[in-house]
């Protein structure tokens, strides 16, 4: 009896620990909890205020706006209760907006980073003041939304911005030994016009392909190994669930706003060298004059430090710091570690200036 | 080896597998990081791309084509009709957008124009309440005086308004009259 017993603990612990798994990779995690209110459209652009906890005269005068990536669901930043930077930021008296780019269709393919950076990002930013009744605004730009809310910065100084906050920001691409993607996309190997003229917008799963293949064995059998490793603790199981949703929801990248990443900037990097133009104006950062705060990720594979450093010495902002923590492109602001250095360091250089 | 023992060696030598496999794992993973930015693996993900693509863009047009002949045939939009009608939209939503901003600054004209008009009645009602304050400072001391004394200061007050309001009125129909040799 005994004997059987033993036998079978341990397949009815294995058969739990399947259908824990299973349940994890086939399903999606609730997400983004936190309570908003679309605001604003344009497009595919969405525009959510998230409601306020704080009464009125306790919260900071500022609003913020945050703009992530292109190619990624912005819910990261609210991925869930109580591992959310967004909820983190209301709960400490911030009026936070967030600009979900949405998913691009085949009518989109012409989509430009002069399209997100004067036209999406000033609209949105006008709907913001009008809602708030505040001429200020702080915009905080995670990856591809970092080189966004830089070259609008650095475009419109006089419109009112008064803090920047960069995350893991692509600005610099001159050193191309430390950046794996600079090779990939090396013309020599890679022709942006042929896939852009197969697909128009750059594929999901190419740029998905394109992040995971940078750490091959970490995405593709580590991750899972994790959960194998703590399948038994549903606190670790939550938080794989949520990220892995995020992770598999991916969107394409426009083909315009594509064809600039790769051709200005990972190949030329005109935005560094002061060549860029956007609808004719000539992307100048010394006339960033936001007070800035730049996170660089020391372990980041995807955007490194030497691609988020440089800018400190070209903007013309005089209040800049470099934030250096410990981690990863995603892990910085999403991993367990956010909540205990990288939030709380953002919370009080923007809670100081947003009065 | 007791019960005991059995359990107490278990949990080690799952130990030892989990670090021998995360070893084995961390020597891969090097390795395969080192590769994947090497410039022979650039080389060779590029040219398997392009062979995908060389591959696959021959059959796109055609496929287009053959697509927008039945749409057409069988009197259906288009995928070019769905991005045109999109695109219409987009500029519809900017010029309300464009509409709203104006709606905004308009409003925002019209509350500061309300406040400006606030202060100024506010400012007009100090003044009158100033006059009203004076003038019954002045009747006080009216108050002693005989009953007839009043009618016969107040008549040609009214006298010398009336004289004031026809000078007034004469000189707004001058400033009305178009001067000769003028538009």
């Amino acid at each position: 009896m005994a004997q059987a017993q033993t036998v079978t603990d341990p397949l009815i612990t294995l058969e739990e620990r399947l259908k824990t798994i299973t349940k994890v990779m086939t399903s999606k995690a609730p997400i983004a909890q936190t309570p908003k209110e679309l605001v604003w459209t344009l497009n595919k652009a969405k525009l959510f205020r998230y409601t306020p906890v704080v009464p009125q005269e306790k919260r900071h005068r500022i609003p913020l706006l945050l703009v992530f990536a292109l190619m990624n669901r912005p819910y990261i930043l609210d991925l869930r209760p109580g591992n959310s930077f967004v909820e983190f930021l209301v709960q400490r008296g911030f009026d936070v907006y967030l600009l979900d780019w949405g998913s691009p269709g085949p009518e989109d393919s012409h989509l430009k980073f002069d399209d997100y950076t004067l036209e999406y990002i000033p609209r949105a930013i006008r709907k913001i003041k009008a809602i708030s009744g505040v001429e200020e605004v702080s915009l905080l730009g995670w990856c591809i939304g970092a080189i966004l809310t830089t070259i609008y910065a650095a475009l419109r100084p006089d419109d009112g911005l008064r803090n920047l906050i960069l995350l893991t920001a692509p600005l610099d691409f001159s050193n191309k030994d430390q950046l794996t993607f600079s090779r990939w996309v090396d013309e020599k190997y890679f022709d942006v016009d042929k896939i852009l003229a197969l697909f128009g917008n750059m594929p999901a799963e190419t740029i998905d392909y394109g992040a995971k293949a940078l750490k091959p064995v970490e995405n593709y059998i580590g991750n899972y190994l994790k959960l194998w490793d703590n399948v038994d603790n549903p606190q670790v199981v939550a938080s794989w669930h949520a990220m892995n949703t995020w992770i598999k929801d991916n969107i394409p990248m426009a083909g315009g706003a594509f064809r600039q990443l790769i051709v200005d900037l990972y190949r030329n990097d005109r935005l560094m060298k002061g060549e860029l133009i956007i609808r004719g104006e000539r992307v100048d950062l010394s006339r960033l004059r936001a007070n800035l705060l730049t996170v660089i990720a020391e372990g980041d594979h995807i955007t490194p430090p030497c691609q988020s450093e440089p800018v400190m010495a070209k903007v013309g902002s005089r209040d800049k710091e470099a934030y250096r923590v410990r981690g990863g492109h995603i892990g910085i602001m999403a991993g367990s570690g956010a909540v205990k250095h990288t939030w709380p360091h953002i919370e009080k250089w923007l809670a100081s200036r947003s009065s | 080896m007791s019960e005991a023992e059995t359990k107490a060696t278990q949990p080690n030598l799952v130990e030892q597998m989990t670090e021998l496999r995360d070893t084995y794992l961390q020597t891969w993973s090097k390795y395969l990081i080192e590769e994947v930015n090497s410039e022979s693996y650039a080389q060779a993900s590029g040219a398997a791309l392009s062979s995908y693509l060389d591959a696959a863009a021959p059959f796109k047009e055609p496929a287009e084509q053959a697509m927008l002949k039945t749409l057409q045939q069988l009197h259906m939009p288009t995928s070019a009709d769905f991005a045109g009608l999109a695109g219409r939209f987009t500029n519809l939503e900017m010029q309300l957008d464009n509409m709203d901003a104006k709606l905004d600054r308009l409003e925002k004209l019209l509350i500061a124009a309300a406040k400006t008009a606030e202060a100024k009645t506010a400012e007009a009602k100090t003044a009158e309440a100033k006059t009203a304050e004076a003038k019954t400072a002045e009747a006080k001391p009216a108050e002693a005086r005989t009953p007839a004394e009043p009618a016969a200061h107040a008549a040609p007050i009214k006298q010398a308004s009336k004289k004031q309001s026809k000078h007034a009125t004469a000189a707004k129909a001058a400033a009305r009259k178009p001067r000769k040799g003028t538009k």
